[in-house]
């Protein structure tokens, strides 16, 4: 190989590295639901989790999301949700992106109990040491 | 037909990208009625990000949702149809997000 050529091909392995350096990101997938008329707040959160050469321990990093956006909307509905699952490689590091943007609609109908369901009570057992009247 | 032929053939396919592929189709909002009386129109928008190697970021999916809402500003988006495509050329391609829905207007008490 001529010195042209190895010149070439270092530069093209430049290029090659430095766009890779800043980040190769790709959309692995989206979900969408219908969007409602009243879109005067917008929320939105994001959870990632990094891990060297995508070796990922757990997938629960997203958990939280829901949670998140009901924070930002304790007296009204989500609705319009528009989430996106995106993948980073910085050369050898990884992250994965969960993102989520959707509108907050407060009004008639739309309290906090329509996104803070009541936790779940078990009825009692007859005959269970627990269960009964006490 | 010569080797040197199908590597030409197979170089100028790769430039001027020959392969297309659908990555995923979401579908979301069809179980919302549609008041009677109310006005329906299909709405649509697409994006696209240019790539050279590698891409920096998914904006163009956002561009898509925002152009989309943008086109149903006094109403309602539902049976919202999200498609994200790619076209493959020779170290570069296209990402693309086409996104559809049906615009409800002029309905009493919409949400």
């Amino acid at each position: 190989m001529s010195t042209h050529h190895l010149r070439l091909l270092h530069a093209f392995a430049f290029v090659v590295l430095s766009t890779l350096a800043g980040g190769c990101t790709s959309l692995q997938s989206v979900g969408v639901t219908s969007i409602p008329k009243e879109r005067g707040r917008p929320v939105e959160t994001s959870e990632n989790n990094v891990a060297f050469l995508g070796i990922h321990f757990d997938n629960a990093f997203a958990d939280e999301v829901p949670e998140k956006l009901r924070q930002q909307c304790p007296d009204g509905k989500i609705t319009g949700v528009f989430s996106k699952y995106e993948s980073t490689w910085y050369v050898l590091v990884q992250n994965r992106s969960v993102t989520v943007k959707a509108f907050c609609v407060t009004g008639e109908g739309t309290t906090a109990k329509a996104n803070t369901p009541a936790p779940a009570t078990a009825a009692p057992v007859e005959g269970s040491p627990q269960g009964g009247a006490l | 037909m010569s080797a040197r032929w199908l590597v030409g053939l197979a170089a100028l396919a790769l430039l001027v990208g020959c392969t297309h592929s659908v990555h995923q189709s979401a579908v979301g909002g069809l179980d919302e009625a549609v008041p009677r009386g109310a006005n329906v129109r299909f709405i649509e928008a697409e994006t696209e990000q240019s790539v050279f190697l590698a891409s920096g970021n998914t904006d163009f999916a956002d561009r898509a949702m925002a152009d989309l809402t943008a086109q149903c500003a006094d109403g309602r988006v539902v049976g919202v149809e999200a498609r994200h495509s790619s076209s493959l050329g020779f170290l570069v391609y296209k990402n693309r997000m086409r996104v559809s829905g049906y615009c409800i207007e002029g309905a009493p008490a919409e949400r």
